[in-house]
């Protein structure tokens, strides 16, 4: 049977520095919010191919008060080169895959339309190239009032 | 099945000059219902959304949208492309239950 620790010993053992260890990631997580990931999101679209930061540029609000009907505009960056595709993923909603357009000429690689969002997170737009070529923008959108404003809140913020 | 309420405000001309860029601007009236909520009742209010919006310009489709629960309540978007044509504009809206909305706008083209 395990000896009982008693309080001088855990103070003056391994307790001192599981505190030290502990607490500052504690006040990190406060700190800075979780913005979500998005790789097994990107798996799923994109299979193996991982988008790389380039070549659409995304417009949205860094602070929205309700996250109920946030305005966002998503294009690609060189009027020479548009992609054919442009998706948008909320990494943090209930389901990351929140739009996807599909372009053929003479229409602009661009879209402006509204979405929900259920919590702060890094909201990122993807533009998929004819070629295959994968390019992102992401913007941190802190959202004071999340989308799903219900007694379920928690169960739905990722 | 059915078919959806006509656009709150679908902004679009309807004469442009060859080569300018015509923008586009929809506003639907829709729940967009995520299926996420729960009700009065405490049960999960089902999922009611605008599944895909397509855009065509004379017999090209140019833009094709797919839709998620992550768009809000009464849809909002805003497209553009170059007027090259004199051609029909159709918007074509179906929902996840089957109700569709088709309309179509004139455009001409002068040079």
């Amino acid at each position: 049977m395990a000896e009982r620790l008693t309080r001088r010993q855990v103070v003056a053992g391994g307790g001192g520095a599981l505190t030290l260890t502990v607490l500052p990631r504690a006040l990190g997580a406060a700190s800075v919010p979780e913005t979500g990931d998005l790789r097994a999101v990107f798996k799923t679209h994109f299979g193996d191919q991982v988008p790389t930061p380039g070549g659409v540029r995304l417009d949205v609000s860094r602070l929205v008060e309700s996250g109920l009907s946030v305005a966002v505009s998503v294009r690609g960056e060189d009027p020479q080169d548009p992609p054919e595709a442009l998706y948008l993923f909320m990494p943090r909603n209930p389901e990351p895959w929140g739009l996807e357009a599909h372009f053929q000429a003479p229409a602009l690689p661009e879209l402006a339309t509204r979405i929900r969002l259920s919590a702060t997170q890094n909201l990122t737009a993807v533009g998929r190239w004819a070629d295959g070529r994968l390019g992102l923008d992401s913007v941190t959108v802190l959202v004071t009032r999340g989308a799903c404003i219900d007694e379920n809140y928690g169960q739905w913020v990722r | 099945m059915g078919t959806l309420s006509p656009p709150v405000r679908l902004a679009l001309p309807t004469e442009a000059r060859a080569g300018s860029v015509i923008s586009l601007r929809l506003l639907l009236q829709h729940p967009m219902e995520t299926g996420y909520r729960i009700g009065e009742d405490g049960a999960r209010i089902p999922r009611h959304i605008l599944t895909t919006l397509r855009v065509s310009y004379g017999n090209r489709v140019i833009a094709d949208l797919t839709l998620r629960p992550a768009i809000a309540a009464n849809p909002y978007f805003a497209l553009s492309f170059i007027a090259d044509e004199t051609g029909p504009v159709t918007l074509e809206v179906a929902d996840d239950r089957g109700a569709t909305l088709t309309e179509t706008r004139m455009l001409t083209v002068v040079p």
